[in-house]
């Protein structure tokens, strides 16, 4: 396997900086769910594409490989799951060839007959009846995609008692029992371990090393007295730290993907994102010298 | 299942800070609509007492507006204090029913063009901003879907009773307009030009 790459997560304040910069990077990670209007199951048709974000990803789609991080399929979800909707994940990931997709390990959509939408991503408790509820179901998305496919470790702003597992342990027999990888989010354990007063690294230290294939990077800011995952700004120091000390130990690591919210390019620019792709390329290089 | 009524709870505490408040005050009885276990009874009583829920609460709504804040910026500067009020009205007959919450500015649009038709929204230029801003909102939502060149010179107009040019430049600004906007009627064209929105209209001619 070659060495890992940096790349960003596009947004449309991105459009031009992937048409003037695709040299500065080794992939675009893209949110396919911005790409189509969701009608809803039942509608025909269901997805009609958005012509113009598709004009911009069809451009960079011809000087950088593209890689999938979808917003939508809810996996947690205990009432839904929308295989109509990991059919049209299927078919945008034969259209660029990614090489690989993810989405998340929490749940927004629920509601049995008429479905509704939480607006946030919840967080699910770390028990075996879940690992039973996702890990078919991680297992049928990666066949149907037919790529390696990632599920990232959740932002949680609330805690349950309880639980029967540790995150690591949930994480690390749902990629033994499922097949998937996992994308490591560092913003999101550098935002729990926060909020929630641990030591990221306990949770480092216990992931199956393995099983890691990508990692995104981010920034965040404070609301209500917790440090929330916003993507605001740059990389937050913290965040580049627990870069430094776990990408050595990860030999399946394909990516490094740096996010952030439209909203705060007026701070960044192509100057300040440039920033944050080169400050992961010499991680990542050091890493590599490190692993020897 | 279960677990299906667990998250059912949580999403309906996380949409609706009275139901969170309500379990954190009442306890169990708060969701005697829902098939509890006894252990997710008491994770919900629990997490409803952490500050964090508050956190869910308001990132939910930070997300609903989002999309109602980027199609009808103007309008929302113009209703200042009415802003909240409409939201909880709009938000309690309503939970969003897709993962890219669509449908939020149109339910907003609904609910403020029946109170503005009823009288009971009023607000200096309300009206005629909130329907310059429907009108570019209907051209971008066919515009999205669309090749940038298959709607060049696509137009649609609304009628100003103050001058355009002082409103929508404070407004642009997230600053309200003066008092004294000049009155006149005005006509003014949003047209699709080179794959942007661009609003047109006529100077008042002075009659003096």
């Amino acid at each position: 396997m070659g060495s890992p790459g940096v790349g960003v997560l596009f947004n449309p304040a991105l459009s031009e900086f992937v048409r003037t910069h695709p040299s500065s990077l080794d992939y675009l990670s893209v949110i396919p769910d911005r790409t189509w209007a969701d009608h809803g199951p039942g509608a025909s048709p269901r997805f009609e594409e958005l012509a113009a974000v598709s004009h911009v990803l069809d451009q960079a789609a011809g000087s950088l490989p593209l890689v999938m991080h979808s917003i939508g399929m809810s996996i947690c979800s205990a009432d839904i799951f929308d295989e109509d909707y990991v059919d049209q994940l299927a078919l945008w990931r034969a259209r660029y060839q990614c090489a690989w997709a993810s989405d998340h390990l929490s749940f927004t959509r629920f509601g049995q007959g008429h479905e509704a939408n939480a607006a946030v991503a919840l967080p699910v408790p770390y028990d075996r009846e879940m690992l039973d509820l996702v890990v078919p179901r991680a297992r049928a998305a990666r066949e149907r995609m037919g790529c390696p496919f990632l599920l990232e470790n959740n932002v949680s702003y609330i805690t349950f008692p309880e639980e029967e597992l540790t995150e690591a342990a949930f994480l690390n027999q749902l990629v033994r029992e499922s097949g998937c990888g996992i994308l490591l989010d560092l913003h999101n354990l550098y935002t729990n371990a926060r909020n929630h007063h641990f030591d990221p690294n306990e949770i480092l230290g216990s992931l199956a090393p393995d099983a890691v294939v990508e990692i995104h990077v981010a920034g965040g800011d404070e609301l209500l007295g917790f440090h929330t995952d916003s993507h605001a700004g740059p990389v937050l120091e913290g965040v580049w730290q627990l870069l430094e000390d776990v990408a050595p130990r990860l030999p399946a690591l394909r990516g490094v993907t740096f996010e952030f919210h439209e909203s705060s390019w007026p701070l960044l620019r192509d100057e300040g994102v440039l920033a944050q792709v080169e400050r992961a390329r010499a991680i990542l290089a050091r890493a590599e010298a490190a692993a020897g | 299942m279960a677990i299906g009524d667990f998250q059912r709870a949580l999403a309906d505490m996380t949409l609706d800070a009275r139901l969170a408040a309500a379990v954190r005050d009442r306890g169990a009885g708060a969701l005697d609509g829902y098939a509890l276990t006894e252990r997710e009874r008491h994770r919900l009583m629990t997490v409803s007492r952490q500050d964090g829920m508050s956190v869910n609460c308001s990132l939910a709504r930070a997300n609903r507006f989002g999309a109602i804040h980027d199609a009808f910026t103007m309008t929302c500067v113009l209703l200042q204090s009415q802003l909240r009020d409409l939201l909880d009205e709009l938000w309690s007959r309503r939970r969003p029913d897709n993962y890219q919450l669509a449908g939020e500015e149109a339910a907003f649009a609904a609910l403020v063009e029946s109170r503005l038709a009823d009288g009971t929204l009023d607000a200096p230029y309300l009206a005629e901003v909130f329907r310059y801003e429907r009108i570019c909102w209907d051209l971008a939502m066919e515009l999205r879907l669309c090749d940038r060149t298959a709607m060049e010179g696509r137009r649609r107009t609304t009628r100003f009773l103050h001058d355009p040019g002082a409103l929508l430049d404070a407004l642009s600004r997230y600053q309200l307009p003066p008092a004294d906007v000049p009155a006149d009627d005005y006509t003014v064209t949003v047209l699709v030009r080179n794959g942007d929105l661009v609003a047109e209209w006529d100077e008042a001619v002075p009659t003096s």
